[in-house]
């Protein structure tokens, strides 16, 4: 099942074929909208991106040029316009929508709970990036993709990947300097008002 | 290896990329650089942290809009109202700030590109019949109402919900006006192809 490659499908699409259509949208949706999530901290925001992404894709499904690489990544810089124009337009939105995405909400567990509060840090360190830095960080780092993948999506040089890569976890790691262990706030501050 | 060639290339390294020439020996000797790998290994276990947050994906809503597009597209027609009017639930969190914005740009429309609507269109009756209220504003129409006709981008429009084709150039709308100057409800008129 889903065998068919993504020009397969796609060629299918352009003659009307929904079942390719459906195909597309289950391979490639989630990976949009993590994206759009990630970059945004919004679901609204993430949904819209997604859905605008597979709008810009009906209008320009012609446009994709298999030569110039894989269609996952083509996909992916489609979306990524789109959600930069979505963040351009609605401007920064540092929301807790991701906090309710997550499922330890409601646990009485202490250590859930300390889980849960540094990640909500490091989230905020991440949204709180310049966006230039922060599509990086999201691409190289929670989407693992490689570099030249990255480059791609964003259609810059591979060394401008490393250096805003480098560049961006620089700006984390004094973000998140209080999470060290050993730090005099974070992580033990955490624990310690968790013990009381 | 300086100490700027070793913090370059260590990120790669850590990918798996092979390991220039000098690497191993800078890391050994330099604490400054064995400092900075102390901190990225922080960083990198607080994005393996994120994890979590990204399993999940787009919520049905946004499959069924994106399925009822593409069967619009393949009816060569407009975008479907249903499509649109999930959208709008899409956006719930963030509707009262689109108010905002709609109120604004439709009043700042009016008294740059206004034209006077068709006449009769003034009655409350007549408004609550055909005109979308805006969102936040309620329909309780008085008799001094006015309409108003204006050409907005697509995007715009749809952007308030309506069910407005995003490939065509620009949308002739009616803005029902109150007394106070405040627009209230919305209704398509003509679309420019």
């Amino acid at each position: 099942m889903n065998a068919e490659s993504d020009e397969v499908l796609l060629a299918a699409v352009s003659n009307g074929d929904a079942r390719a259509w459906s195909s597309l949208y289950s391979r490639h949706a989630k990976r949009v909208y993590r994206f759009g999530l990630a970059m945004c901290g919004s679901i609204p925001l993430a949904e819209e991106a997604t859905q605008e992404a597979f709008l810009a894709l009906l209008d320009r499904s012609g446009r994709y040029d298999p030569s110039r690489g894989p269609f996952a990544t083509w996909f992916l810089g489609v979306a990524r316009n789109k959600v930069l124009g979505l963040l351009r337009r609605e401007g920064p939105r540092i929301t807790g929508d991701v906090n309710r995405a997550t499922s330890e909400i409601g646990s009485a567990d202490p250590a859930g709970l300390l889980a849960a509060e540094m990640r909500s840090a490091v989230r905020g360190a991440v949204l709180a990036l310049p966006e230039k830095y922060r599509e990086v960080v999201v691409l190289c780092e929670l989407d693992e993709m490689d570099y030249a993948a990255a480059a791609a999506v964003l259609e810059c040089p591979v060394g401008t990947v490393r250096s805003r890569l480098h560049r961006a976890r620089q700006m984390l790691a004094s973000r998140l300097a209080p999470l060290r262990p050993g730090a005099e706030s974070g992580v033990q501050s955490a624990e310690e008002r968790w013990q009381r | 290896m300086t100490c700027a060639q070793f913090e370059q290339a260590v990120l790669a390294v850590w990918r798996g990329e092979p390991a220039p020439e000098g690497f191993e020996r800078h890391a050994a000797q330099c604490a400054a650089c064995a400092r900075f790998c102390e901190e990225q290994e922080v960083v990198s276990a607080a994005l393996a942290s994120l994890a979590l947050d990204y399993v999940s994906g787009p919520s049905p809503a946004v499959e069924r809009n994106v399925m009822l597009a593409f069967a619009d597209a393949s009816r060569g027609g407009q975008v479907a109202p249903s499509r649109m009017d999930a959208a709008k639930r899409l956006r719930g969190p963030v509707w009262k700030w689109a108010a905002v914005a709609a109120c604004l740009l439709a009043g700042v429309l009016l008294f740059r590109y206004g034209v006077p609507g068709p006449e009769g269109e003034s009655s409350a009756q007549a408004a609550e019949a055909v005109f979308y209220a805006l969102p936040g504003m309620p329909l309780d129409i008085d008799p001094a109402a006015r309409v108003m006709r204006v050409r907005l981008a697509p995007s715009e429009l749809r952007r308030f919900g309506f069910p407005v084709d995003l490939r065509r150039d620009a949308v002739e709308a009616d803005v029902l006006v109150g007394r106070d100057g405040l627009p209230r409800g919305v209704r398509l008129v003509s679309v420019s192809e």
